[in-house]
C-alpha cells in the first residue's frame, strides 16, 4: 500500500510540474521528473458529503494571518469552496488566476470564494504572489495541518495527500447545493459555477 | 494505462496548461510544438458568439460554426489566449490596441484579426471579452481541440496565416507577449508581405 501511494504521489506531482518543462526560463534541474510512473486516477477519494447536507464546519488559517471559519458566513453569504491539488502548478495551469479577474461574478451572486489546498502557508504565499504580485482577492486557506483534515471531512483527500480538484457551493443557510469534483487534470467551467450560484438567488 | 509521456501529453492537452514566455528574448522563439513558419495551418472549425458587425468584418454569416477558410481576408492574425492566463490578461489592452490600429489602417480589408480561447468555454470567452472590452472576434475552444490542432502553443501565442482554400500557411509564429504594439503589428504586416 505504501509503495502504491508513493508511486501515485510521484505521478500526480510529476503531472503538476511537467508543464513547466517547456518553459525555457525554468532550470530543468529544478524540475521533478521521476523515472517511475503510474497513471493517477482522475478521482481517487470517496466523497463524504452530499448535496442537501449541512456543510461540515471548519476553521483554517488564511494567508492574512486570520482563521477563516465556514460558519462565519452563515446567514450572510453563499460560499464557494475551490479545492485545488497543489501549489506551484505553473501559473497558467491554475484556476485561480481566472477567478482572480472574476471577483464581480462571485460578488454579484453574494458569494464568498475560499481557495484551499493542503500546502502550508509559506508555500501558498509564494505561489499566490507568483500568480499575481498582489495575491488573490479571495481568502486562500491552508489545510496543511493536521494534514488535509478539511479535505478528509469532505471526502476529497487523495491517497497521496493532495485534494481533488473540487468545487462546493454552499448557500447562506450552510447547506451544500452543488458538488463538482473534476478529473484532476480538468478545470471546471467557470460558467457552470456561476450558473449554479445564480440558481441560489 | 498511460505511460508517463502519455500523462504529460494528457496534462498538456486536457488541462491546457499553457506555459508562457515573459522575456522578449524568449518571446521571439515559438514554443515547442507550435506551428512554425512555412507549416500548413489547419482549416479549424470556429465557433463563437459574434456580433453582426464582427461577422461582417470576417465575411461570415449565420450562427456558425464556420471554417477558418471561410474568413474573407488574405491573411489572419490569430491570438491563442486563455482567460486563465495572467499574461493574456495583462496583454489584453495591447491586443485591443493592435486590433484598433489594424482596423484603422489601409490593410484592414486584407489582414483580419481573431482570438481563440484555448480551453475556454463560451462563458469564459465572453467574460474575457467583457472584462477587457475586446472588440476583436473571439472564438471558444472549451475542449482544447483547436489548441491541439494548432500545436499546443503556450499562451499568449500569435500566428499570422496566409489564407488558402483549406486552411492556410503559417507565416508568423510567436509565443509570449509583444514587445510593443507598433512593432508587433509591423512584424505581422511584414510577414503578410505588407
Amino acid at each position: 500500500m505504501y509503495w502504491t501511494r508513493l508511486v501515485a504521489a510521484v505521478a500526480v506531482l510529476g503531472m503538476l510540474v511537467m508543464p513547466a518543462l517547456s518553459r525555457a526560463d525554468v532550470d530543468p534541474g529544478q524540475l521533478y521528473a521521476p523515472q517511475g510512473h503510474a497513471a493517477a486516477k482522475p478521482v481517487d477519494s470517496m466523497i463524504a458529503v452530499a448535496v442537501g447536507d449541512a456543510a461540515p464546519d471548519f476553521g483554517l488559517p488564511a494567508l492574512n494571518g486570520t482563521v477563516v471559519r465556514l460558519s462565519q458566513f452563515r446567514g450572510i453569504s453563499n460560499v464557494v469552496l475551490s479545492f485545488v491539488p497543489a501549489a506551484f502548478t505553473p501559473v497558467c495551469s491554475g484556476q485561480w488566476p481566472g477567478y482572480n479577474i472574476a471577483r464581480e461574478l462571485f460578488e454579484q451572486h453574494n458569494a464568498v470564494l475560499l481557495g484551499i489546498t493542503t500546502d502550508n502557508l509559506p508555500s501558498l504565499h509564494a505561489w499566490t504572489r507568483q500568480m499575481d504580485p498582489q495575491g488573490m482577492w479571495f481568502p486562500v486557506l491552508s489545510d496543511f495541518w493536521p494534514h488535509g483534515a478539511v479535505a478528509s471531512l469532505y471526502g476529497i483527500l487523495r491517497p497521496e495527500g493532495v485534494t481533488e480538484r473540487a468545487i462546493f457551493i454552499i448557500d447562506r443557510q450552510g447547506i451544500i447545493r452543488h458538488i463538482e469534483i473534476t478529473d484532476i487534470n480538468l478545470r471546471p467551467d467557470l460558467g457552470g459555477i456561476i450558473k449554479k450560484l445564480s440558481e441560489l438567488q | 494505462m498511460l505511460g508517463i509521456s502519455g500523462l504529460f501529453i494528457l496534462w498538456f492537452a486536457l488541462a491546457g496548461l499553457v506555459p508562457v514566455f515573459t522575456s522578449q528574448a524568449l518571446a521571439a522563439a515559438p514554443a515547442a510544438g507550435a506551428l512554425k513558419v512555412g507549416e500548413a495551418f489547419p482549416d479549424v472549425p470556429l465557433a463563437g458568439d459574434l456580433t453582426e458587425e464582427q461577422k461582417g468584418y470576417l465575411g461570415l454569416s449565420g450562427a456558425g460554426p464556420w471554417k477558418f477558410s471561410d474568413i474573407k481576408a488574405g491573411h489572419v492574425i490569430i491570438e491563442v489566449f486563455s482567460m486563465y492566463c495572467p499574461y493574456c490578461q495583462a496583454e489584453a489592452p495591447a491586443v485591443n490596441a493592435v486590433y484598433e490600429a489594424l482596423r484603422a489602417s489601409e490593410h484592414a480589408d486584407a489582414v483580419k484579426m481573431i482570438g481563440i480561447g484555448a480551453g475556454n468555454s463560451a462563458f469564459e470567452v465572453d467574460f474575457f471579452r467583457t472584462k477587457y472590452g475586446v472588440a476583436m472576434p473571439l472564438f471558444e475552444d472549451a475542449e482544447l481541440s483547436l489548441h491541439e490542432l494548432l500545436g499546443n502553443p503556450g499562451t499568449p501565442h500569435f500566428y499570422v496565416v496566409r489564407l488558402g482554400k483549406q486552411g492556410g500557411t503559417t507565416v508568423y509564429s510567436q509565443t509570449g507577449r509583444m514587445e510593443s504594439e507598433k512593432a508587433f503589428l509591423a512584424q505581422c504586416l511584414k510577414a503578410a508581405g505588407r
